[in-house]
């Protein structure tokens, strides 16, 4: 019988990861990706439909040479999620999960003003990491969709 | 102590005999000490995850795990490879028994794609030096009340893309292979496969080596009784002639004695 990864609890208050979120991150050779998903218990209480944004990375930011980039810029990718949610969308929406591949940041959200949300993200200024975003919105509850991509 | 023909031949087929038990089990013990690095170094690198370590403290990590794992494969193979070998020199006139070891290796290979698959790594690791493709870390939110305590946990996967064609792996083994082996799931199965082996060896040998071990133990009461205290360390020389360099043969048979490996079997 194979046992299971006995899980670590940890103390460290600077972890790389915003509190409610649960995490994944494949590390192979030239592959790398991270998933944020938003814990079960906090996902209960979002409210919204959900809207796909993604934001491709600006050309030219990863370079093979640099063993770090990936994590640098996964980390922006995550200040950026407070900056969503409070500066573009006014406290209207819950990042739900965010993707980040060498390609580019998908951040899923769940808005109770999705019409607001899209023209806030139109007019704003891009941050300089990211090419412009497309939205798309996405026909599942919050619940459903977290739990799809969890799979 | 003087020895005459007859009781060298019976010393020198009693150690033969031991030696090849004490093989056996030393071998299977660092297929075993090599299962628990491999453990440890996933556990190191989890660490250097979780504390956000330097690039080079991970890269290290990494190569602590890739360097354990091929470790384990190849003294894997080293085991499997001479089995037969030494159970032979342990019962050399017993085909019969000799076999049950062979079909039992036999066995486990046709039924368990495990089997098959560390046994196919040998020779991908020899020559690529690699084994670990890609490392998964999960971390979850525990206890809701405390936003900040995390749960970590750490999957290293061989792929099959990465491993290449039929010309870099067997052919029969690959074309079984799903995309992704987990590698802890692997070893523990593997390690079950091969208890299961190393049991039908000890059981075979294990008369045998009683004899044996009984024959050496007289030989050494015998010199004490002769000489007092025997120390550390005999041994049995054979030499040529009146001088004491010409040494045609040498081995030592304390050793085996007082061991106390087999005390500490933990199949």
């Amino acid at each position: 019988m194979t046992q299971a990864n006995e899980p670590r609890l940890t103390q460290a208050p600077e972890s790389r990861f915003p509190p409610r979120f649960d995490t994944t991150e494949n590390i192979s050779f030239n592959h790398r990706m991270l998933k944020l998903f938003l814990a079960e218990h906090y996902l209960k209480t979002v409210q919204g439909s959900v809207l796909e944004v993604n934001f491709p990375w600006q050309s030219g930011l990863f370079s093979y040479a640099e063993t770090n980039a990936f994590t640098r810029y996964s980390d922006q990718a995550i200040d950026f999620i407070s900056v969503l949610t409070t500066d573009i969308s006014h406290n209207h929406c819950d990042v739900i999960f965010l993707e980040v591949d060498h390609n580019r940041c998908l951040y899923s959200v769940a808005s109770t003003q999705p019409q607001q949300l899209f023209n806030a993200l139109q007019q704003m200024q891009c941050p300089t990491i990211f090419a412009a975003p497309a939205v798309t919105p996405i026909d599942m509850t919050a619940c459903q969709y977290v739990r799809q991509k969890r799979e | 102590m003087h020895l005459d023909e007859p009781q060298f031949k019976e010393l020198k087929r009693a150690r033969k005999r031991l030696s090849s038990e004490y093989a056996i089990k030393h071998k299977y013990h660092l297929v075993r000490s090599n299962y628990i690095l491999i453990k440890q170094a996933l556990d190191e690198l989890l660490a250097c995850y979780r504390e956000q370590a330097s690039v080079e403290v991970m890269n290290n990590a990494k190569n602590k795990l890739n360097a354990s794992v091929n470790n384990f494969i190849l003294s894997a193979r080293t085991y499997t490879a001479q089995l037969k070998r030494h159970v032979q020199a342990c019962v050399p006139h017993d085909r019969e028994q000799v076999n049950q070891v062979t079909q039992r290796m036999e066995l486990e290979y046709q039924q368990t794609f495990t089997y098959r698959f560390v046994d196919s790594l040998y020779e991908y690791v020899s020559y690529y030096g690699l084994s670990v493709h890609t490392v998964q870390i999960d971390s979850c939110v525990v206890d809701e009340s405390c936003e900040h305590k995390r749960a970590y946990s750490l999957q290293a996967f061989i792929e099959r893309d990465y491993l290449g064609g039929p010309t870099d792996f067997r052919a029969s083994v690959l074309k079984e292979t799903p995309a992704k082996v987990n590698l802890r799931a692997l070893l523990d199965e593997f390690m079950e496969c091969l208890a299961r082996i190393h049991k039908v060896a000890c059981d075979i040998t294990e008369d045998v080596s009683k004899q044996s071990h009984g024959t050496v133990r007289e030989f050494i009461n015998v010199f004490i009784g002769e000489h007092g205290q025997a120390g550390n360390n005999l041994f049995v020389v054979h030499t040529i002639g009146d001088a004491a360099d010409k040494t045609y043969d040498q081995f030592p048979i304390s050793m085996y004695a007082e061991n106390h490996a087999t005390v500490y079997e933990y199949c």
